[in-house]
């Protein structure tokens, strides 16, 4: 009788793992949650206020958007909460299910902060997704843009490097590499986002000149988010974060010829759209 | 240790048992066949290369069904050539062994139709080179329509994982402009023929004629009832489109189509419920 019960026992609590695994691997790494499973943001510290967030940097990923993020949060009128990350990942779900205005105000938490502070976030997968511009429009129709924007060629070898191997478990090599071309496809993720914002609304940004002059573009960014941009001067710009970890992935040189072939055409697209805000002569072009 | 640990343990080392077993899995398309006797092998003579989801198995069969085309025994649809040459360099030598998937008789058409070429950004520099002469077929399809043939589930528990990078993905194999300027990139406009769907099923005749005219076949009438024939059909089930997410992809399509207009004059956007939603037409 022991004996048999045990195995019930024994049999139910695999049964029981054999769920918990299902549900482990279906939430794992690089899927986002559904709706339904709610995302909650961290505890509002005391004598904070929430509202919808003054800034929202939307894109792009491996383009040195945590290294910006950071020198923003060193200004001192600029507030993040304690347990919010920079990337909320808020919209990735809802391609399926409505945002409902449940949803819109459980968005709105993930922003607290003090008196007369601003607070914002930087999901760079943003403006990669069709369904996230009228979204970020509902929930926050009064937010900054920021968009920081890479040579697509470095941004995706950085991307191969890290971010897609490490998102892209289990996808064939050409399935990545699909995926990494396409984040490089600047000029229609601009036009979509700028269909549902105002041009004035987005600050487009190039690594190559922020790198270049940080302080300068430093600058530029604190007063278009409306802040006193005096701070500049005293950030330590240099600081280095979120660099790609692990051994460097260089693409051959045949790898690199296609795709700066490849990109041409979408990077004059991106310079027409962006005038004096894109240097081309700062990414790599066909001679 | 906790029942999950040892679950995943025990899962990790049946499927590596399973690999051991199965030996790595094959890169690429088969070996290719021997050349019967009196046949030739060469390159191509047409290419497809896209799209996913938009009726080509149905207007390959379509092309074959032409007493003059010929596709080796055994040999697919879709040769899938090309998928493995992002990672690794291109040599003349698979230019050679291209070729040697399309032995044909004398007086003779073949080639082949894998339409993921399209979305492969390195895939039509390298049809250029293995096949420089071949003719290039692309089928287009409403992209909204195409959207929701590309993200079907079989039931409610393969549809609880899709992910929004399905949908993302999903979303930009329909972004035809940027697809359809790499193919012109590497191949000359007179070398191209972009068909669509929709000018298929209504008047496959028609379409078909101007298909084998630009292929250079001699003109033959099939019965009609070979036009009827389903190939391929989608057999999932679609995921319903919240309405928020229909308007959405429509605008997100209203700019690639835009695009589209001026790249392929002669697309009939009318034919196309997310063109003229967008008042394209």
């Amino acid at each position: 009788m022991t004996s048999r019960s045990g195995v019930t026992e024994t049999a139910r609590r695999y049964v029981g793992g054999a769920a918990i695994l299902a549900r482990s691997l279906r939430s794992g790494k690089g899927r986002a949650p559904e709706p339904g499973k709610d995302q909650v943001a961290p505890p509002v510290p005391s004598g904070w206020t929430v509202a919808p967030p003054d800034f929202v940097g939307v894109g792009t990923a491996r383009s040195g958007t945590t290294w910006w993020d950071s020198l923003i949060h060193a200004h001192p009128d600029i507030a993040r909460a304690e347990g919010v990350p920079k990337e909320v990942h808020f919209f990735d779900r809802f391609w399926r299910g409505e945002c409902t205005e449940a949803d819109v105000t459980a968005y709105h938490a993930y922003f607290a902060r003090p008196a007369d502070a601003l607070a914002g976030e930087w999901t760079p997968g943003y403006m990669l997704d069709a369904w996230t511009p009228p979204l970020l429009r509902r929930a926050a129709p009064d937010a900054k843009l920021l968009v920081l924007l890479r040579d697509p060629v470095e941004r995706f070898r950085s991307g191969r490097t890290l971010a897609e191997n490490r998102l892209a478990v289990g996808a064939s090599p050409r399935a990545a590499a699909n995926a990494g071309f396409q984040r490089g496809i600047y000029a229609d993720q601009l036009l979509r986002l700028w269909a549902s914002f105002a041009r004035e609304q987005v600050l487009v940004l190039q690594f190559e000149r922020c790198v270049r002059e940080p302080v300068a573009e430093l600058r530029r960014t604190f007063a278009f988010l409306g802040l006193d941009p005096e701070p500049a001067g005293a950030i330590d710009v240099a600081a280095v974060v979120n660099e790609s970890r692990g051994p460097k992935v260089d693409l051959s040189l045949e790898q690199r010829t296609t795709l700066v072939a490849r990109y041409a055409p979408e990077n004059r697209r991106v310079a027409d759209l962006l005038g004096d805000d894109l240097d081309l002569d700062l990414w790599a072009m066909p001679r | 240790m906790s029942l999950e640990a040892r679950l995943r343990r025990e899962v990790v080392r049946g499927s590596r048992a399973w690999h051991r077993f199965r030996g790595p899995a094959p890169v690429g398309p088969p070996e290719p066949p021997a050349c019967p006797a009196n046949q030739r092998i060469g390159p191509p003579d047409f290419v497809g290369v896209g799209a996913q989801k938009a009726g080509t198995s149905w207007w390959n069969a379509l092309i074959e069904a032409h007493p003059d085309v010929y596709r080796h025994g055994g040999q697919p649809k879709e040769l899938h050539f090309f998928d493995v040459l992002w990672d690794r360099p291109w040599s003349a030598a698979d230019a050679t062994r291209y070729a040697r998937y399309f032995p044909r008789p004398t007086g003779s058409l073949t080639g082949e139709w894998t339409p993921g070429y399209m979305i492969d950004f390195w895939a039509p520099g390298l049809i250029a080179r293995a096949a420089p002469a071949a003719r290039i077929l692309v089928l287009l399809r409403d992209p909204l329509d195409r959207f929701r043939s590309g993200l079907t589930h079989t039931d409610d528990a393969t549809a609880a994982v899709l992910s929004h990078r399905d949908a993302a993905g999903a979303f930009w194999r329909g972004l035809y402009a940027q697809q359809l300027r790499r193919v012109y990139d590497s191949t000359p406009r007179e070398q191209v023929l972009v068909l669509q769907y929709e000018a298929c099923r209504e008047d496959p005749a028609r379409e078909l004629a101007r298909t084998f005219a630009f292929l250079g076949l001699r003109s033959v009438d099939l019965p009609p009832a070979t036009f009827a024939r389903e190939v391929n059909p989608t057999t999932g089930r679609k995921v319903e489109l919240t309405p928020g997410l229909r308007s959405a992809l429509q605008d997100g399509y209203a700019i690639d189509l835009e695009q589209l207009r001026t790249l392929v004059p002669e697309l009939d956007l009318a034919r196309w419920p997310t063109a003229a939603a967008a008042g394209l037409v």
